[in-house]
């Protein structure tokens, strides 16, 4: 090479745009660049680089064991990698920067970073929690620089009234908010969805009937209410609905009874008259756009599809030289944010 | 300045190799290096780049050409740059970029730390230590350590081509 070698500022910048696994990788260059590439400063430009969740973390109905695939985008046969965690988990909560939330029916919750291969156990499994809790969500709070785990539960099931909790990664402490203005609905089988520092939960305020869409602002630490699209069917409401997110928006997903999904998505955050509505054959739920967009990654039935958007057909994602039937699954981006607390 | 006048004005570049070069003022100024030189009224002569030699300045002078062609349309910006660094080799890359950081070109700079990264992604770690003079201080166990700890980010690695 003509020109010395490039310093270590730009060499930095550089490898702040490569993929998680490489960066990892490259730790073993020397003890030098292994501190570099650990220090928050570099963790958060990596991040800040590499926003897009690519991967897909999903458990195994058939073995119960965890697996990835670190990219999903084009893949016509994708391969996933098992990863051995020391805590069985068979839910996957949801995913953050990077970092992904797994619990288990013993009442256990963990956080992994799929990449780095970090398990932190938040909440060891007993067999009291396991019958209290019934929702959780996972987040970032930007006004603290923290990850923050919620849990609605129960004291018991003779005392009535739900309770919330709110876990600091990065603190390791819970501390409780009083007396929640909402209540998450018990039926809905996803988790709350995290979206512009908030929690997002299908709830209802504890005297009331209705549901509606509360939001949990982490930094005001209050609820705010998002506007249902006008003209949805409220009938049955709780059992037909989930709340998700979607190409960076809001989404409730509605599932008719002639066995076809309404997607909903919330283009502009906060804006009721935003809410644009797109049909699906088949029961679904929607995950990402993939292919430049013609195709939507969702699961079905328990195993993933890639839907035409054209065609309205969906085809079946082959895992493994297989088809993948997944008990849970989310997608995340790569990153090398630590799950563990700061010491 | 003497753009504004509507007559192009034109600029010689001097390579640290001593090799000539003309360009539009208007392309060249997309270098803030160049630009302040400009202001500052010391572009009447030649202007001496010390530290980028022929072959990179010719190549990043068919760049500020290329792209101060193209109006003010990102996405056609885009393309031409990922057009113009496509064939470009490691070494011509990791040039560029110590030009781009000299001649302060923000956005060839991030093209090109890109592209290199897009290059490296898979290589292997001895690979990164050779071309970017990355001294090794692990001792072998411990290197195999810190490789065991991680052992499934050395799956898909490309073997070393530049031996």
């Amino acid at each position: 090479m003509a020109n010395p070698f490039i310093p270590d500022e730009i060499l930095l910048d550089i490898f702040s745009r490569l993929p998680a696994k490489s960066v990892v990788r490259y730790r073993s260059l020397s003890k030098k660049w292994r501190t570099v590439l650990s220090t928050k400063h570099f963790v958060e430009l990596h991040l800040a680089r590499n926003p897009h969740q690519e991967s897909f973390i999903f458990i195994s109905s058939e073995h119960l064991t965890v697996h990835s695939i670190d990219k999903i985008e084009g893949a016509a046969a994708a391969v996933s990698r098992k990863i051995e965690l020391p805590n069985k988990c068979l839910r996957v909560v949801g995913s953050c920067d990077g970092l992904v939330l797994l619990r288990n029916d013993e009442g256990g919750i963990f956080l992994l970073n799929p990449v780095t291969l970090q398990f932190a156990s938040v909440l060891p499994a007993s067999p009291r929690q396991a019958l209290i809790h019934f929702k959780f969500g996972f987040g970032y709070d930007s006004s603290v620089d923290d990850y923050k785990i919620f849990r609605y539960y129960v004291r018991d099931l003779v005392i009535p009234g739900v309770f919330l909790d709110v876990y600091s990664v990065r603190g390791g402490f819970w501390k409780s908010v009083e007396n929640p203005a909402y209540i998450p609905n018990h039926f809905e089988i996803g988790h709350g969805a995290f979206l512009n520092g908030a929690i997002h939960w299908l709830a209802k305020k504890p005297i009331e009937l209705d549901y509606r869409i509360a939001a949990f602002d982490f930094a005001r630490e209050v609820f705010d209410e998002i506007l249902l699209p006008i003209g949805i069917d409220e009938d049955g409401f709780v059992l037909r609905y989930k709340l998700v997110v979607f190409d960076g928006c809001l989404c409730l997903v509605e599932y008719k009874m002639n066995s076809g999904t309404d997607v909903w998505i919330m283009k502009d955050y906060g804006v009721a008259e935003s809410w644009t509505k797109y049909d699906f054959r088949g029961e679904l739920t929607p995950l990402c756009y993939i292919h430049k967009g013609e195709d939507v990654l969702v699961s079905k039935s328990g195993s993933l599809h890639f839907y035409n958007l054209k065609e309205r057909k969906s085809r079946g994602v082959v895992v493994d030289g297989g088809a993948v039937m997944l008990r849970e699954g989310c997608m995340f981006a790569g990153s090398i944010v630590s799950p563990f607390a700061d010491n | 300045m003497a753009a504004e006048t509507g007559t192009p004005t034109t600029l010689t570049l001097k390579s640290n190799d001593d090799e000539l070069f003309s360009v539009a003022e208007s392309a060249a100024i997309l270098s803030v290096t160049i630009r302040n030189m400009v202001e500052d009224g010391c572009a009447g002569g030649v202007i001496p780049l010390d530290n980028v030699d022929g072959k990179t300045l010719a190549s990043v002078i068919t760049y500020m050409n290329g792209i101060s062609a193209i109006p003010a349309d990102e996405e056609k910006k885009k393309s031409y740059r990922d057009k113009f660094l496509s064939d470009k080799d490691f070494e011509t890359l990791a040039d560029m970029v110590l030009a781009a950081n000299y001649l302060n070109m923000s956005c060839l700079m991030d093209a090109v730390s890109a592209k290199i990264a897009q290059v490296m992604e898979k290589k292997s770690v001895g690979w990164v230590r050779r071309k970017f003079g990355i001294e090794n201080d692990y001792t072998p166990e411990e290197e195999a350590a810190v490789k065991e700890e991680h052992k499934w980010t050395f799956e898909g690695v490309e073997t070393d081509d530049d031996n």
